[in-house]
């Protein structure tokens, strides 16, 4: 590891090109957390558009989380994943989605239900995939 | 001497192991990321969908045994709906490390015994806490990873195995058992058939109860005398480990960490078949050092490059690790290896120099047999290896080599029921519909 003391001797002036691991931002480090405890997952369908969530987004998910009333959730709902805002009253559950062409998702006593996990990220691309891929010269 | 006796001496305070064991790993690793797999019937595959070596619950009620060949089962299976899967072995790999790193959190002292269990010390734990500790590392790992794990706990490590044992089978327990607070430890041992006392194998399971040995009870209860002159001191130290005295500490890894065969060539090389010699060739020499020092490598690496120094295109490849079955046999380490190779080789540049690597090595002796391989096919590589060693030595090296081209088709393993690959490819993450 170059520190900036050490390029400055080897090289009589840092570079500002030179490249150090330690000072690089690394979004890992900004997005997970808990390493051991974060997947990835992909999102189809539109119901969380309000969230921002949209169709083929990826989701960053934590499962060492508590799932508290208002946190974006990855559920398990009769054997399917699914997306929603989690609404926690005394009485009930519901899952609600956040277009107004969804309706909110109650939780029955006879529903195979289960909290995966908190979804805390959601990375989204801005422009299309042609357009993300169009650049000048340079490494990738 | 009874167990309960011993609990008043110091040898009982001073030691408490836990076993952790992650339940039908290989099944449950699937079940994370497949919600409709939960309530289904599911079963893995070796390495080359030979045999069944995972089993869900559900599977296991069907009668169908651990190790069974497929396709003696499959009429079966196909008639009950089960969901087959051929080994996973990257994503079995990533969620051992995630349950294994989630274990640092409870306790410094840690042992990782195979792919899905690690002993624990939890001596600074005081005894009557030891499972409540216990859950409460229990309930964290299957809420972090998902996988669900059992404990056991007792002051030595045949016992928490045993613990374990009755923890995991037994639906009172819920999953943890502290020999700490059994009331009655020899009832424990009684229900424990001498087969599935730790490192009693078959042969020996069979010659014990010819003896009227049936179960661990009876094991302990033996006289030092007949077991010094019948099961010699390996034996004698696992009776005293039944009677609660341990002669086992954790185990960490080996000192030797990594392995490398690595060799520039003598002139640059473009083609694919030059690269697949050398690979094997890399991957013989780890293999014999393997053998020599007793180990078996877990994961592999494999490198090649063009030249740092001479001019034109530029090829870097450090490709790894790839998860391989524990193992130090040669035709193993070179199929590994040129698998990797193949994925990752590209034509039209000059190669100056190819090597493997592996690590995360374990000791030979630490390796479940049962796991991945049947018992007599493994002991059948172990001789062809050692035969092969004994050969190379009197003369010379490469006496007896692989033919790396044969290598190609027959060692290259079926996989045709693979689940995705849910943590490690982008195009394959798990879909959640919003």
């Amino acid at each position: 590891m170059t520190t900036l003391a050490s390029a400055l001797i080897s090289a009589g002036f840092p570079s500002p090109a030179e490249p150090d691991a330690a000072d690089q931002l690394d979004l890992n480090q900004h997005l997970v957390t808990h390493p051991i405890a974060t997947f990835f997952v992909r999102v189809f369908g539109n119901s969380m558009l309000g969230a921002g969530i949209h169709d083929g987004d990826l989701l960053i998910v934590d499962r060492a989380l508590m799932p508290a009333d208002n946190c974006v959730v990855v559920a398990i709902l009769n054997g399917e994943f699914t997306v929603k805002r989690l609404k926690k009253t005394r009485e009930q559950i519901i899952l609600l989605p956040e277009n107004k062409s969804a309706k909110p998702i109650p939780i029955l006593p006879d529903d195979d239900f289960e909290i995966w996990g908190v979804a805390t990220y959601v990375i989204h691309a801005l422009s299309s995939q042609q357009c993300l891929q169009r650049s000048r010269l340079c490494p990738s | 001497m009874s167990f309960t006796h011993s609990a008043a001496n110091n040898a009982y305070n001073d030691h408490a192991f836990a076993l952790v064991d992650c339940n039908n790993f290989f099944v449950s690793c699937e079940r994370v990321f497949d919600p409709k797999l939960r309530n289904r019937a599911v079963v893995v595959l070796s390495s080359n969908d030979g045999c069944i070596v995972s089993r869900s619950q559900e599977a296991k009620k069907l009668g169908i045994p651990m190790g069974a060949p497929l396709h003696e089962y499959l009429p079966l299976m196909l008639a009950h709906n089960v969901a087959i899967f051929s080994s996973n072995f990257v994503l079995y790999g990533d969620m051992s490390n995630r349950v294994m790193d989630a274990l640092d959190q409870f306790t410094p002292y840690k042992e990782i015994y195979s792919i899905d269990e690690a002993f624990l010390e939890l001596n600074f734990i005081d005894p009557a806490e030891r499972s409540r500790y216990a859950r409460i590392i229990r309930e964290t790992v299957i809420q972090q990873t998902g996988i669900p794990i059992s404990i056991g706990i007792a002051p030595t490590k045949t016992l928490s195995k045993i613990a374990n044992r009755v923890a995991k089978t037994s639906p009172e327990w819920n999953g943890v058992l502290s020999l700490y607070d059994a009331h009655n430890v020899d009832e424990i041992l009684k229900i424990t058939e001498v087969r599935d006392i730790w490192g009693i194998g078959r042969r020996l399971a069979l010659r014990l109860r010819a003896e009227g040995i049936y179960n661990a009870y009876d094991l302990k209860c033996a006289p030092d005398k007949w077991i010094r002159k019948n099961l010699s001191v390996t034996g004698l130290r696992m009776v005293l480990e039944l009677r609660g005295t341990p002669c086992a500490e954790l185990a960490y890894r080996s000192p030797k960490k990594s392995i490398t065969s690595s060799r520039s060539f003598g002139r640059p090389v473009e083609k694919i078949a030059a690269l697949e010699e050398s690979i094997a060739h890399h991957a013989t020499r780890i293999g014999e050092k393997l053998r020599e020092e007793e180990l078996c490598a877990r994961l592999l690496f494999v490198h090649f490059r063009t030249s740092y120094f001479r001019e034109g295109p530029r090829h870097n490849v450090t490709e790894g690790p790839v998860l391989i079955v524990p193992t130090a046999h040669t035709p193993k380490l070179i199929a590994a290896a040129q698998k990797v190779l193949k994925r990752t080789f590209k034509p039209s540049f000059a190669y100056t120099k190819s090597g493997i690597i592996v690590n995360d090595l374990v000791s030979d002796s630490h390796i479940q047999q049962d796991l991945f391989v049947v018992e007599e096919t493994r002991e059948k590589e172990e001789k062809l290896m050692r035969l092969i060693d004994s050969v190379n030595q009197l003369d010379g090296k490469r006496t007896i080599f692989f033919g790396a081209s044969g290598a190609n088709h027959s060692w290259s393993a079926k996989h045709d029921r693979r689940s995705q690959n849910f943590i490690s490819s982008w195009d394959e993450l798990p879909r959640v519909r919003a």
